[in-house]
């Protein structure tokens, strides 16, 4: 029962199930029980009109037997007789004549048939006198009731076995009476009872277990029957027709037998002999053509319950089917699995179901992914909130143990507030921070007038732009001493368009002294550096005055050529100090040669080479900022490393050397050497023209290109 | 839905009670009728004679269960030439048997004896007594007995004389030869018929190969119930219910019995394996047609029948002498309990004892009388005439009352013996007339060691006619109380 309630396959099964069954149960049982019914109504009306049949055969051949017996008791010729046998006595003449005629006629009622035995009963002692069986005389029959009730009048006795016949009989009597009316004799009869016998054996239309037979008020069978063919008077019948007849009634119905099978039949209650006359038929044979209906009916019953079944599973599947698929998503779901959508497959209502599952699945993700994200920012605020109370407490403390002063200005309608300083001001300047608070005047006026121009153009600045400035000034301690600050501000504009200045003091003075002092060592040691290469062109110059003017001529175009290259301030400076001393290494190469007006010879020439390495050697000691000796080294170096004395190529030579190389070029060419005249400035610059990129560097050419011929530069 | 749930469980719940309550009230219905069981009777049946076909109804009722479903545990005690009648009728009123079979006469003379017994049910109700005569002997009807010799079983001595009387056919007329339970003399010739038991000796006739006339008393009017079932008078009285489902299991029986008549004599068999089947089995088909006529029940009792056996018992002297029987019996048990009672008297101490003498000598009728004698000698030790007392020898008696000493002679010897007969008594005034003697044994000695016997005697002719009405009265003898309620029938 609960596998029915559970599934709604097995309830739409048995609904249609029971839709099929049902008429088809209804509709068949009606046919088969009324085809039953007309059956039973046919069976039992031939049987009663059987029964009926035979009934009347024994009345007729009952009552066919009593008037034979009472026209023989009254026939004159009896009486007659059974008077003198009464009057004389036995050993007379005329008695024995009397005797013999009465047993003629006896003799012939008994030939006829019907009768077996027909004898005359003395009306006085019942003894037989006269009888067709003469066997039989001398008897007595007193103690009879075919006696003492046949003298009395007309009887019929019950069927009973006689001893001395050795079969069942039964007796018919009546009385003889004389003339004047007295009791004479009584006539008796024993019946044969074969009639009897054939007419209830008869059962011809009583098919095969169709049988009559005859019952006395001792539930005695009395004929035989079909299964009980040597039953009579050894058989007691017990069945509940017979019991129905015994009981007085008569008709037709269905019981069961004395062999305890249904049957159906009719039974009577014959009252004039109180006997009852059973004709019945099996059941199973009367209703043989009912039971080839009901094997039909049984045999469509389960074909229909077996295909209604199937169409019933089949159709309930297609329902439940989809039902399942959406159970089973909506368990996946229900998991937690929000990704999961379902697919029935179907389009009715199911479906939308579906669909409207999916939809609602979705709506599901969105929010508890908005929800994931809300608590995920809850979170996040809740850690900022907290990171903040951290770094506002590690802020206060590092504020607190910073040596700067930190200070916030507010800027609301165009007009700064100081809103925060940091106790540090006491340390720093001697201040206390709520001097300051809201105290802007204060702070002008400790601004050192030379820097506050400065500081309010940074400070325009910083709001305008809200770049991080930093600004170094001097300001007035409480003292009135002023320090040198160095102040990092930083604009910071709030959500509600306030404006926030963070800035930070540094006390900068002492270091600003030690910049100024550092500054004049620097300065000191830059002339005393000057001091020391001026020695060095003052010595060359000396000994050679033409390579004097030359290094300064050279070095001045050098530094034209990088300033128009664009280089910066400290290489130039650097391009400067080694070309004032490029050619130092000429000292060591014989005045002769320098000033040698020929051609030189290899030798010569090969020492002339050696002048970059000498000059390098003594200037790699000096403690230059620049590169200078290796300038120096590679000042005759040529870009496709046919220069010396290295060979350097491209990029190996230093682009100071480059630029120098090419001014000492054109240096060289454009003036007078003791060994030619000058080639004249145009031919120095076709030169390098010519030898852009491949010997000299293609941008130092330009840029003295540009020089001379745009910018009209010229040499000293 | 809650509460939608729980309502579903509580029906369901209730449902399930229910149909436990039906299934347990359906089991109890099914476990039959009784309501406690109860543990069967124990019933004794003491049946006529030896286990035979004779009884096959009991036998049936036995082993089919019949019995059982009556709550009745039945013990079918065969009877036999050691159990004469009078013998289970005791048995029957000392309550060491329920119910006895015997034949209807017998009943009839228990009732005469006095004794308190009641027959319920007749099974053989016609009697198997039947005259066989060779065929072709010419002897087909009794009148042809007439001069012929003829020998008659002697517990058909009454039937065969009132068939006698009721054919005007003097009893001298016929030869009677002494009866031998044998078919050789038949078939031999050397007697003309033979009074047999249709289906004791009779079915030995028929084995013989003879072909036989049959006569039957009854085709002469004479009707005799043979076999009946009775019980004490206190077992009727006292539990009715267990005598009729005792009856109604035998009737059942009989009626399988005779439908199923190969089977019936299987069970008999069962009782006794040493018989023949093909006796049996004979027997049983020619007892039916005895014990059910087709007309009446099985086991019914006609009153008409009761009387008339009443009036040939009466006729045949049956009465009075069963009443002389009984006389002398009560006689010898009182004088037996009064010398046991009185260990230290001798014999002569009792003749003297008046009240002894009273017990001893008791009149019966109106000349009638008990007296004793010695049970070994036959020496007349008490007698109303004093004077003969101790002197009467039996050859004085033998001498003179040849007959009367002929009954004596078979009482006396080392163990006594009942005995009776008539004899002619020659009184002192010259009267000769008939005289019916019993003697019965008194079961203990006097101190000098005699033992009695008792004899009654009284004139027939005289004692029979005033026996009362009351006394020799059958309505009481039998009840058709049981045989309506099996039946169904109202009286």
């Amino acid at each position: 029962m609960g596998f029915l309630q559970r599934s709604l396959t097995a309830k739409l099964s048995a609904f249609f199930l029971l839709l099929a069954i049902v008429p088809l149960a209804v509709a068949g049982y009606m046919a088969y029980d009324s085809g039953r019914q007309s059956i039973a109504r046919n069976v039992e009306a031939h049987l009663e009109s059987v029964a009926i049949l035979k009934e009347q055969e024994i009345q007729t051949w009952v009552e066919h037997l009593e008037h034979a017996v009472a026209w023989l008791a009254a026939s004159p010729q009896i009486v007659d007789d059974a008077t003198v046998l009464a009057r004389y006595a036995t050993d007379t003449r005329q008695y024995l004549a009397a005797h013999d005629s009465l047993v003629a006629e006896l003799d012939r009622m008994a030939a006829l048939g019907h009768t077996s035995l027909v004898s005359l009963l003395d009306g006085a002692s019942g003894q037989v006198i006269a009888s067709s069986d003469t066997a039989w005389e001398g008897r007595f029959g007193d103690a009879e009731p075919y006696f003492i009730q046949g003298k009395q009048g007309a009887y019929v006795s019950d069927i009973f076995h006689s001893l001395s016949l050795g079969r069942p009989t039964m007796v018919v009597a009546a009385p003889v009476k004389d003339s004047s009316g007295r009791l004479v004799g009584v006539l008796a009869a024993h019946a044969d009872l074969e009639p009897l016998s054939e007419v209830m054996l008869e059962r011809s239309g009583l098919g095969e277990s169709g049988e009559t037979f005859l019952v006395n008020r001792s539930n005695l069978l009395l004929t035989n029957t079909v299964f009980a063919p040597d039953g009579a008077f050894k058989k007691w019948i017990f069945g509940q027709g017979a019991e129905l007849a015994l009981a007085g009634k008569s008709g037709v119905g269905q019981w069961v037998d004395y062999r305890g099978k249904p049957v159906i039949g009719a039974f009577r209650w014959l009252d004039d002999r109180k006997l009852a006359l059973i004709a019945k038929q099996d059941q199973a044979e009367a209703f043989v053509p009912i039971v080839a209906l009901r094997h039909t009916m049984q045999g469509i019953s389960i074909a229909v319950i077996l295909s209604a079944t199937l169409l019933a599973v089949f159709f309930a599947r297609t329902i439940t089917r989809p039902l399942r698929q959406l159970v089973e998503g909506a368990e996946e779901i229900g998991r937690g699995n929000l990704d999961y959508r379902i697919e029935v497959g179907v389009r009715d209502e199911i479906g939308q179901l579906a669909q409207a599952f999916n939809q609602m699945t979705e709506n599901l993700q969105a929010i508890t992914a908005s929800r994931d994200e809300l608590n995920r920012e809850i979170a996040e605020r809740v850690r900022a909130e907290e990171a903040l109370r951290e770094s506002e407490q590690r802020l206060s403390t590092l504020i607190s143990q910073t040596p700067a002063v930190i200070y916030s200005l507010i800027v609301s309608d165009d007009l700064p507030r100081i809103t925060y300083i940091s106790q540090n001001l006491r340390n720093v300047l001697g201040f206390e921070p709520d001097e300051f608070i809201d105290n802007l005047k204060l702070w002008g006026e400790c601004l050192h007038p030379d820097d506050a121009p400065k500081i309010l153009n940074a400070s325009l600045q910083l709001l305008k732009e809200g770049r991080v400035t930093i600004e170094e000034y001097r300001f007035q301690d409480k003292q009135g001493k002023y320090h040198w600050l160095y102040d990092e501000q930083q604009l910071i504009i709030h959500e509600d368009g306030t404006l926030e200045v963070i800035g930070a003091w540094h006390d900068i003075t002492d270091r600003k002294r030690a910049e100024e002092e550092l500054r004049q060592s620097y300065v000191q040691l830059q002339r005393a550096l000057e001091g020391t290469v001026n020695t060095l062109v003052s010595a060359i110059e000396i000994r050679d005055p033409y390579t004097g003017g030359h290094q300064r001529r050279v070095t001045q175009l050098a530094c034209a050529i990088a300033n128009e290259m664009g280089l910066p301030e400290e290489q130039i400076e650097g391009i400067r100090m080694a070309g004032l001393i490029h050619d130092l290494g000429k000292i060591t190469v014989p005045a002769e040669i320098l000033s040698k007006p020929s051609e030189l010879t290899e030798l010569e020439f090969g020492l002339i080479k050696m002048h970059p390495k000498i000059g390098y050697d003594v200037l790699k000691e000096m403690d230059f900022p620049w590169p200078v000796a290796q300038i120096v080294l590679q000042h005759h170096e040529r870009v496709d490393g046919s220069g010396y004395p290295q060979g350097l190529s491209g990029e190996e030579i230093i682009l100071e050397a480059r630029i120098l190389g090419v001014a000492d070029v054109v240096e060289a060419m454009a003036s007078h050497r003791p060994y030619r005249p000058a080639r004249g400035i145009d031919e120095a610059l076709e030169e390098i023209s010519q030898g852009r990129g491949r010997l000299y560097d293609t941008e130092a050419v330009d840029a003295c290109l540009k020089l001379f011929t745009e910018k009209g530069f010229e040499l000293e | 839905m809650k509460d939608y749930t729980e309502q579903r469980g509580r029906w369901r719940g209730l449902n399930r009670a229910c149909i436990m309550l039906l299934v347990a009230v359906a089991l109890l219905a099914a476990c039959g009728p009784q309501e406690v069981e109860q543990p069967p009777d124990q019933v004794t049946v003491q049946l006529k004679w030896v286990h035979q076909a004779q009884f096959a109804g009991f036998y049936a009722a036995d082993k089919k269960g019949f019995y059982a479903e009556e709550g009745i545990d039945v013990t079918l005690n065969a009877g036999g030439v050691h159990l004469p009648p009078d013998t289970n009728i005791a048995s029957l009123v000392a309550g060491e048997a329920d119910f006895a079979i015997v034949g209807g006469d017998q009943l009839l003379a228990a009732r005469f004896r006095g004794q308190p017994v009641v027959a319920i049910a007749v099974l053989f109700q016609r009697n198997p007594y039947a005259y066989a005569s060779l065929k072709g002997s010419g002897i087909e009807r009794p009148q042809d007995l007439v001069g012929k010799k003829v020998m008659a079983a002697p517990d058909a001595e009454i039937q065969h004389q009132a068939l006698l009387r009721k054919l005007g056919i003097a009893p001298d007329a016929i030869e009677r030869i002494p009866y031998q339970r044998d078919v050789t003399p038949l078939v031999t010739g050397q007697i003309d018929a033979h009074l047999v038991y249709r289906t004791g000796l009779g079915l030995a006739f028929d084995e013989t190969g003879y072909e036989l006339n049959w006569m039957w008393l009854e085709d002469y009017g004479i009707r005799f119930y043979a076999d009946t079932i009775v019980a004490s008078e206190t077992l009727v009285q006292q539990n009715p219910d267990l005598v009729e489902r005792f009856l109604r299991a035998t009737i059942k029986g009989w009626r399988y019995a005779i439908e199923n008549q190969a089977e019936a004599v299987d069970l008999t068999l069962q009782y006794d394996p040493t018989l023949t089947r093909d006796r049996q089995a004979r027997m049983m088909a020619t007892q039916t047609p005895l014990i059910h006529t087709g007309v009446a029940e099985i086991g019914w009792m006609d009153r008409g029948v009761w009387a008339g056996m009443r009036d040939m018992l009466y006729e045949a002297g049956i009465v009075a002498q069963e009443r002389i029987k009984q006389k002398a019996r009560d006689v010898a048990k009182q004088v037996e309990e009064y010398i046991k009672a009185h260990p230290g008297m001798t014999l002569k101490d009792l003749q003297d004892d008046p009240s002894f003498r009273d017990i001893v000598i008791q009149p019966i009728g109106e000349s009638g009388y008990t007296s004793a004698a010695d049970a070994n000698t036959g020496l007349l030790y008490f007698h109303p005439r004093r004077e003969l007392e101790n002197t009467t020898s039996a050859e004085a008696v033998k001498e003179q009352f040849p007959e009367a000493w002929a009954i004596v002679d078979r009482a006396v010897g080392p163990t006594c013996q009942e005995s009776s007969g008539f004899y002619l008594f020659d009184d002192a005034e010259g009267r000769i007339a008939e005289k019916y003697v019993h003697i019965a044994c008194a079961d203990a000695r006097t101190a000098d060691g005699k033992s009695l016997h008792v004899s009654a005697s009284t004139y027939v002719e005289e004692y029979a006619p005033a026996l009362s009405e009351k006394e020799i009265e059958i309505d009481e003898a039998f009840t058709m109380q049981f045989l309506n309620n099996i039946y169904g029938k109202a009286e």
